[in-house]
């Protein structure tokens, strides 16, 4: 290999790596401007993602500008012309590069190949490529430090300070969530898959409401959700109808012999007593101890038209277990009786739970009602506690709520009404106040007419020629300024001319001495005159 | 391949710069200033081509050339241009003769084009049929009259001076024939110093005076040894697209060139610019052509050969800045 071919393969490796570093740079700021931006991002909108994003865009960027400045190896040949420009070689290195690798092999090339290694001695790689740290280095490093810094210093989501949920939004839930419990623990006595469905959609709005409300109207929008769900899923469980067919069954056993204390009971609500009652009655005459129920024609007739009317209410259930019992009297058989005591029993206490089911959804709904009453801007909480902030005190339900004091309670009835919760009460914010305003109305009447005025408006020598010294001020500020225009502008002769009588027309002497308002508009007669002369 | 015989040639070499240096200190002998001009009218002597002077009268651009006349052992002939000056009284004509048996016959009467330098003096002031009559002796260097071709004696070269084209009386050069001569080269009004100089010279007693030191031979001999020296094709790539980027339908134009050129140089642009750079890298002490070679050239190589548009004459735009423009923009244009 020539002395020549070793220098520039020195030169190239050199100048490949200088390629490299400056890629590098310019890339590694790009993304370093990137990650930057993201950054910055992160530190306003914090979130899980952007502080990596931010890293990872400023180290791709270096990554990237690298990979790209090795694969671009320059070749040998530009390697030679950078030579001769760095060198001031006159293009003879990159000349004598072209003739070698040609093969030619003449006097010329011969002695332009001397000529340029010659050239060439004096010259050394380090002194024509030096290390240089690219031009935009310190703007590189200073990015991605400042990407790298942005990236750290911006809060995680964690730590980012939750909203605070409203002090009203924390406590009604937590009497919502009681309610619920309570509701679940009914449900499982009832084996059902809507039942089971809607205990999990309330959980699930109950914690969106407890995790996600920053405001009253959030939950009172949850509210809402959580009311139209239970609405549609106690229709199936409506026990209105039921609750009044076993009152008057209860009512019709205990007028019958034997049936008093299970009548009783079942005409009171207390469906688990009296199936325990008939269960207890069907063992005692398994087992003998108690006289088989006498035939009789009262009781079939009685029993017969209690399972027509349980029939007609959509019992049928029920209707058959009454015909059962009926039928077991009249034939007189003792396992037969056992067997309808316990069937009978035994629907009792399904409806009896079916009914414990509704109850305590339409308690739901009532807690639902209460809890939206309650969260309205005149529901007994303060402007604090609804929108997030420390209580106001006073009569404010949530106050003490977060300070370790007692939080309010409700009074809670195991037996409510027959109509509670059935009813939708219409004016959710209350009455209206009862304080009377403390305002006087006064009527003031506007006086018609010109009135007086600040402004006189005097028509005094001293005014007109106040007048006239603006006027003459404005009129020669304008014409200085038209002649400053004809001065340096290529103005037609004839508009020059119109000009020029038009300044001369509104001039303050000609003007004063004719005593003439001034119009400032170009009459007709200049008009004429001004085409005329630009026609010459 | 022995090192005597690149010795031989490096001092070829040398002996050619020390010719050309001899030639340049003789004609200074008479010439004052005008050293670019003069290294140019050289420069094209040596490569073969033909020079353009361009200057008002009174320059010193007729005796530039009867000086360099002088140098060269060399025939020299000048022909005044003027309007009623006809191509026969230019390239000679057949004429009747009348022999000693009184027999007549047709014999062909040289003109003053056959001579090796031609110094065609204020070419523009004769009409476009005489100007375009060196069309031939110019590139073919032979002369066709009557069906016979005649051949000029080489080395031919043809140096013309012309009056800048607003004078009164002139005519402006075909295109086809400005694209013959290698430089235009315009010569421009001597410095005070220079015309101090100037006036001592020709207004005392002796008469400044070169020597004649080379012949015929000798300039062909050069301009052999001058072709040969090498040009990368980086380099010659940087003279067409220099030449191309003159034409403003090209990509490499500049928007100077897309706005004012008409029609850009022609091939022989090229040509030119190479030729005479291998000139200058020699007179450099290089056996190669750089780009510096080719901005140095491109001004007197395409000054001629491109044509401005009308926009162009209105505003007062030369070639010239429309070349240094060029040269700014594809100065850089070389591989990575």
């Amino acid at each position: 290999m020539r002395d020549l071919e070793k220098f520039l393969h020195r030169a190239r490796r050199r100048r490949w790596f200088q390629g490299t570093l400056r890629r590098a740079v310019s890339v590694s700021l790009i993304g370093s401007a990137f990650g930057l931006a993201l950054g910055m991002v992160g530190l306003v909108w914090p979130n899980e993602w952007t502080s990596l994003a931010a890293v990872a865009a400023a180290c791709c960027g270096l990554a990237v500008g690298v990979a790209t400045g090795l694969l671009r190896r320059p070749t040998l040949m530009a390697t030679a012309v950078a030579t001769d420009r760095a060198a001031n070689l006159k293009d003879r290195v990159h000349t004598a590069l072209q003739l070698t690798s040609a093969g030619s092999l003449d006097p010329y090339s011969r002695l332009q190949l001397r000529d340029a290694t010659r050239a060439l001695g004096n010259q050394a790689v380090s002194q024509l490529f030096p290390w240089r740290w690219p031009a935009h280095g310190w703007w590189a490093t200073a990015a991605t430090a400042s990407a790298i810094v942005v990236a750290m210093i911006s809060p995680r989501p964690e730590a980012v300070a939750a909203p605070v949920i409203p002090t009203a939004v924390v406590l009604e839930a937590e009497e919502l969530k009681a309610d619920f419990e309570k509701l679940e623990r009914v449900s499982e006595d009832l084996v059902s898959e809507e039942l089971s469905q809607l205990a999990r959609t309330l959980r699930e709005m109950l914690n969106h409401m407890q995790h996600r409300s920053h405001t009253a109207e959030d939950a009172m929008l949850e509210l809402a959700r959580m009311s139209e769900a239970t609405e549609q899923a106690i229709a199936p469980f409506d026990s209105l109808v039921l609750e009044q067919a076993l009152h008057e069954l209860g009512e019709g056993l205990g007028a019958l012999a034997g049936f008093e204390g299970a009548g009783h009971m079942l005409a009171n609500g207390k469906y688990a007593n009296a199936e325990q009652s008939l269960v207890q009655m069907a063992a005692r005459i398994g087992a003998g101890r108690q006289p088989m129920l006498a035939a009789g024609g009262l009781l079939e007739s009685r029993l017969g038209q209690m399972a027509g009317q349980a029939d007609q209410a959509g019992l049928s259930e029920l209707s058959e277990a009454l015909s059962a019992l009926r039928d077991a009297i009249r034939h007189g058989s003792r396992s037969e009786c056992q067997a309808a005591l316990s069937r009978l029993g035994g629907v009792m206490g399904k409806y009896g739970r079916r009914v414990a089911v509704a109850r305590a959804m339409r308690n739901q709904l009532m807690r639902l009602s209460l809890a939206k009453n309650r969260m309205s801007p005149k529901g007994g909480y303060c402007r604090n506690c609804l929108n997030g902030g420390a209580c106001s005190g006073g009569g404010c339900k949530g106050r003490g709520a977060g300070l370790g004091l007692p939080k309010m309670k409700y009074a809670q009835s195991d037996s409510p009404s027959q109509s509670a919760g059935t009813a939708a009460a219409m004016n959710l914010y209350g009455e209206q106040t009862e304080l009377a305003g403390n305002r006087s109305a006064e009527s003031v009447d506007g006086t018609w007419g010109s009135g007086d005025s600040e402004i006189e408006t005097e028509v005094s020598l001293d005014g007109r020629q106040q007048a006239a010294a603006q006027y003459r001020k404005i009129y020669s500020k304008y014409r200085k300024l038209s002649d400053a225009v004809m001065v340096e502008e290529a103005v037609p002769l004839g508009h020059r001319e119109t000009i020029r009588r038009y300044f001369e027309r509104i001039h303050p002497d000609r003007v004063e001495a004719a005593g003439l308002t001034v119009d400032l508009g170009v009459d007709d007669d200049l008009d004429e005159q001004a085409v005329e002369d630009q026609g010459k | 391949m022995t090192t005597q015989e690149i010795d031989a040639l490096e001092s070829q070499l040398s002996s050619f710069r020390e010719i050309f240096g001899r030639m340049q200190n003789e004609i200074g002998r008479v010439i004052v200033g005008h050293d670019d001009v003069l290294r140019h009218v050289l420069t094209a002597l040596m490569v073969g081509g033909h020079v353009l002077l361009e200057g008002v009268p009174g320059l010193g651009k007729t005796l530039l050339v009867r000086t360099l006349g002088d140098v060269l052992d060399l025939t020299f002939r000048r022909i005044q241009f003027t309007p009623d000056l006809m191509p026969a009284d230019l390239i000679g004509t057949n004429v009747i003769l009348d022999s000693d048996s009184g027999a007549r016959h047709f014999e062909f009467q040289r003109g003053p084009v056959f001579t090796h330098i031609l110094l065609a003096d204020e070419i523009n002031r004769a009409t476009p049929k005489t100007q375009s009559a060196l069309l031939e002796a110019m590139q073919e260097r032979s002369v066709t009259v009557g069906g016979t071709t005649y051949l000029l004696e080489e080395p031919f070269f043809v140096m013309a001076t012309q009056n800048p084209l607003e004078m009164e009386g002139t005519y402006p050069l075909p295109e086809a024939q400005l694209d013959r001569f290698l430089f235009k080269l315009l010569v421009r009004f001597p410095t005070t110093e220079e015309f101090e100089l100037i006036m001592e010279r020709t207004t005392g007693a002796e008469d400044p005076a070169a020597d004649r030191i080379f012949d015929g031979h000798d300039v062909l001999k050069l301009r052999r040894l001058v072709r040969r020296v090498p040009i990368s094709d980086e380099v010659r790539r940087q003279a067409i697209t220099m030449v191309v980027a003159t034409h403003p339908a090209a990509e490499q134009a500049t928007e100077m060139v897309k706005r004012y050129v008409r029609y850009g140089a022609s091939p022989r642009a090229g040509q030119a610019m190479i030729l005479a750079g291998k000139v200058l890298a020699v007179l450099d002490e290089r056996v190669n052509v750089s780009r510096e070679d080719l901005a140095d050239v491109i001004l007197p190589a395409l000054r001629h050969r491109i044509i401005l548009n009308f926009e162009a004459q209105a505003e007062g735009i030369t070639p010239d800045a429309i070349l240094r423009d060029v040269v700014e923009q594809h100065s850089l244009g070389m591989a990575r």
